[in-house]
């Protein structure tokens, strides 16, 4: 049976001892689509993931992956699923193209086509020239490329990347994210938890928010963003001396100025456009040099903040 | 007194820093950016003696890395990538036992409050998340009162509270009178915390400025981005 | 330094499976072996002497002390250089030698609670109490020494516990062998007998049983201890990597 729905979560519960630490979650995830999946660390994030791919068994609720409930059809859900973890699975004293080759024998693939499978990996991931040096001498980011590569051996239907860029510097973040987008358009389906938000704003078509066990918000960034606040308008200005100037002249503008840590940049909430470019004007009238300005919803990591914000004191881990 | 003077240092064939020279202020927090093996981690740790330059001159606290470690351990805190804690050790036990290393450590349970970590501070290190783990790395760092603390990979895995919660440690710390070397892949967090940056590509400085200027009116990544072009 | 043996001996109590091989074994063995009459008569095969007396008690502390020595201190040291815990411990004013003396200390300590453990239960069975209590403390001592500089070694060149395991294997258990443990000594062949006198740990045993029985100790089996100690030692300290 086919449905458009790769993953579709009701009511899912999961408690160790005392613990609910999945406290009902649904979940609807669109085939082909790349969902986020955002939380506090010991939300109930890392526990629903494991459910949903068949690591775990839930306690209450129920969920279906591609059509399979998790439960009575796991072995289908394994099949067509691949998770990748923080934890490289490819064994280090092997080179990257051996690791590859190794995964495609064990899939099925004979000789040549393993061989094959491996070096279109290799190509497509950027590593042919890292592909006979030996994996423990790769870089933090070639090694998580590989780890990617690893899980798509078989290309599955929907991938679980859990935190695919952490540690990564800037560029291999964007070799990534690149590949994140090609698998999308080649029609797999994403399952993203991350703790870069930007990482999710740019990449994600939906957007779920888990804390503690339940899921508090859903929608596309575009939505959550404008469910948290009013657009903000960043002001940058040319000296950063004349900061206090300008706060005053955006305070009798338009509200309460937020100072940046950046000391030539300040924001302060703006309902209308209009009045922005007001604001702005007026900068310009009283000689505050301004050498940028924009007018930006609100970032995910404020949206996060805003839903999740809640003291320490509250907090529980919660250990699988 | 932190400077670096025509670092070079190689393994084997391959060389590790090319060409390398800083100086650091006092009281400043001064970040390090760069692409994997481009020589950021060999350099922060030569300059704390963990290893041996092939050249170059080096000054950490007006002491010599090479020489006079002894007296560098006393001051400078360092958190290293990938270094973990004995399994059965319990958060608390760990900063006690590195607070008993100084002469004049910081309380261990302020520091575990101060790193949101007061309800597991009783859990064994085995048990907890790898946010967890690098949060009492860096306490590690910290405990000693050190007048310079070298962090790499500072908020690596924790989530948006987390970080927030150790970056407003680091700028308390900065107040109280700390220098802060901080290795990072996260543009927001230089953004936010570091007073100035220097970009390591291929083993040399390709630009040392402060974020914003670096930055130029538009995002650090994209300058970064720029700056690191194959 | 106290802080840091303080932190050795709760990580070890935490691993209650190596104290219980360590300490609870040798006494197994020895009531499991002990109980029998023929323990307590002179038996025959050992050419004459009675088993309780020499060789049951004479294992006992091989055992202990090799455990401790040549498994336990390798196991926790391999661990910590391989988690990085000794290159941590390198930024900090502690070097990482006084992380490696706590260690030798808390489980030297566990091995010296062998010894009233393992004699207690074997006087209880009706071992004949030592003749020369004073040599058997300098056999201990120096035995204890032989074994635990083995075991620093070990330590020192393993980058990881499971080939430091590897390592304690490879060492221990032919070891055993030749100490007589397997099969009594006054069953094998001459030669054979002799490389055992030879190896620590049957040094170590045989010199045991001698000051047990009140025999006179064979001045080369506590050369063998002693060189042992020193020459383990010395390489030791020159290789041991600390990353």
């Amino acid at each position: 049976m086919t449905t458009n729905l790769a993953i579709e979560a009701s009511g899912l519960v999961k408690t160790f001892g005392e613990l609910r630490a999945v406290d009902g979650v649904d979940l609807a995830v669109r085939r082909g689509s790349v969902y986020g999946v955002l939380g506090p660390n010991g939300a109930g994030k890392t526990t629903t993931i494991r459910m949903l791919a068949t690591l775990l068994h839930p306690d209450g609720g129920s969920a279906r992956i591609l059509g399979h409930d998790i439960v009575a059809e796991a072995d289908a859900v394994r099949s067509a699923v691949s998770l990748t973890g923080q934890m490289a699975s490819v064994d280090e004293d092997l080179t990257g193209r051996e690791n590859l080759i190794l995964l495609g024998r064990l899939y099925g693939f004979k000789g040549k086509a393993a061989k094959d499978r491996a070096d279109e990996l290799l190509g497509a991931f950027g590593l042919e020239d890292a592909a006979g040096r030996l994996t423990k001498n790769y870089s933090g980011g070639m090694r998580r490329r590989l780890d990617i590569a690893a899980s798509l051996v078989v290309t599955p239907e929907l991938l679980f990347l859990d935190e695919p860029t952490t540690g990564l510097d800037p560029r291999s973040r964007n070799q990534v994210w690149d590949i994140v987008r090609a698998l999308r358009t080649a029609g797999t389906t994403v399952l993203l938890c991350t703790q870069y938000l930007d990482e999710a704003d740019q990449l994600a078509d939906g957007i779920a928010v888990i804390d503690k066990g339940k899921v508090i918000a859903e929608g596309t960034p575009g939505q959550l963003k404008a469910s948290v606040g009013s657009a903000t308008l960043h002001v940058r200005l040319l000296q950063g001396d004349q900061r206090p100037q300008a706060e005053t002249i955006l305070a009798r503008e338009l509200g309460l100025v937020h100072l940046e840590p950046d000391p030539s940049a300040l924001s302060v909430q703006c309902p209308e456009a209009d009045k922005g470019a007001e604001a702005i004007a007026a900068l310009g009238r009283a000689g505050v040099g301004v050498a940028s300005f924009a007018l930006g919803q609100p970032t995910l990591d404020e949206v996060f903040l805003a839903l999740t914000g809640h003291t320490a004191e509250d907090k529980e881990e919660v250990k699988a | 007194m932190i400077a670096i003077e025509h670092l070079h240092k190689r393994y084997g064939d391959v060389v590790a820093v090319e060409d390398v020279s800083f100086t650091v202020e006092p009281n400043e927090i001064f970040g390090i950016i760069g692409t994997n093996g481009a020589g950021k981690t060999t350099t922060v740790e030569c300059l704390t003696g963990v290893r041996t330059a092939d050249g170059g001159r080096l000054v950490m606290l007006g002491l010599d890395p090479a020489t006079q470690r002894d007296e560098i351990r006393r001051r400078v805190g360092v958190q290293l990538q990938s270094s973990h804690l004995p399994d059965r050790l319990s958060v608390r036990e760990a900063l006690q036992l590195y607070a008993s290393f100084y002469e004049d450590p910081r309380d261990p349970d302020e520091l575990i409050e101060l790193l949101g970590l007061q309800h597991r501070a009783g859990a064994r290190y085995g048990k907890l998340s790898g946010g967890e783990k690098q949060r009492v790395s860096v306490g590690l760092a910290l405990v000693g009162r050190p007048q310079v603390a070298v962090l790499d990979e500072l908020t690596t895995g924790l989530d948006p509270h987390a970080r927030r919660e150790v970056w407003t440690l680091i700028e308390r710390l900065k107040l109280e009178g700390l220098t802060v070397i901080l290795v990072s892949h996260f543009m927001d967090e230089v953004e936010r915390l570091c007073d100035r940056v220097a970009v390591i590509h291929k083993g040399r400085v390709v630009a040392l400025d402060t974020p914003s200027r670096l930055a130029a009116h538009g995002r650090l990544e994209d300058a970064f981005l720029e700056l690191t072009t194959v | 330094m106290n802080q840091l043996i303080a932190c050795e001996a709760k990580l070890t109590v935490r691993e209650p499976v190596g104290l219980a091989f360590s300490l609870v074994l040798p006494l197994v063995i020895i009531l499991a072996f002990g109980l029998s009459a023929s323990a307590s008569e002179p038996d025959e095969e050992l050419g004459g002497v009675i088993a309780l007396d020499t060789l049951l008690p004479s294992i006992g502390l091989a055992l202990s002390f090799g455990m401790v020595a040549i498994f336990m201190l390798p196991g926790f040291m391999t661990d910590y250089r391989a988690r990085g815990i000794l290159r941590r411990l390198s930024t900090t004013p502690v070097h990482p030698a006084k992380l490696l003396a706590a260690q030798v200390i808390v489980q030297g300590a566990i091995a010296l609670i062998s010894v009233p453990l393992v004699l207690g239960l074997a006087v209880a069975l009706g071992m004949s109490f030592p003749e020369q209590p004073l040599m058997v403390v300098v056999v201990v001592l120096l035995g204890g020494a032989a074994l635990f500089a083995v075991g620093t070694l070990v330590s020192a060149v393993a980058p990881d516990a499971k080939i430091g395991y590897v390592y304690s294997a490879m060492f221990f258990f032919p070891s055993l062998f030749f100490a007589g443990v397997w099969l009594p000594k006054e069953q094998m062949p001459d030669w054979l007998s002799t490389i055992g006198d030879f190896t620590p740990l049957g040094a170590f045993r045989e010199s045991l049983e001698n000051a047990f029985t009140g025999t006179s100790q064979d001045p080369l089996m506590l050369l063998t201890l002693a060189v042992t100690a020193v020459a383990a030692g010395t390489v030791a300290a020159r290789v041991f990597r600390w990353e």
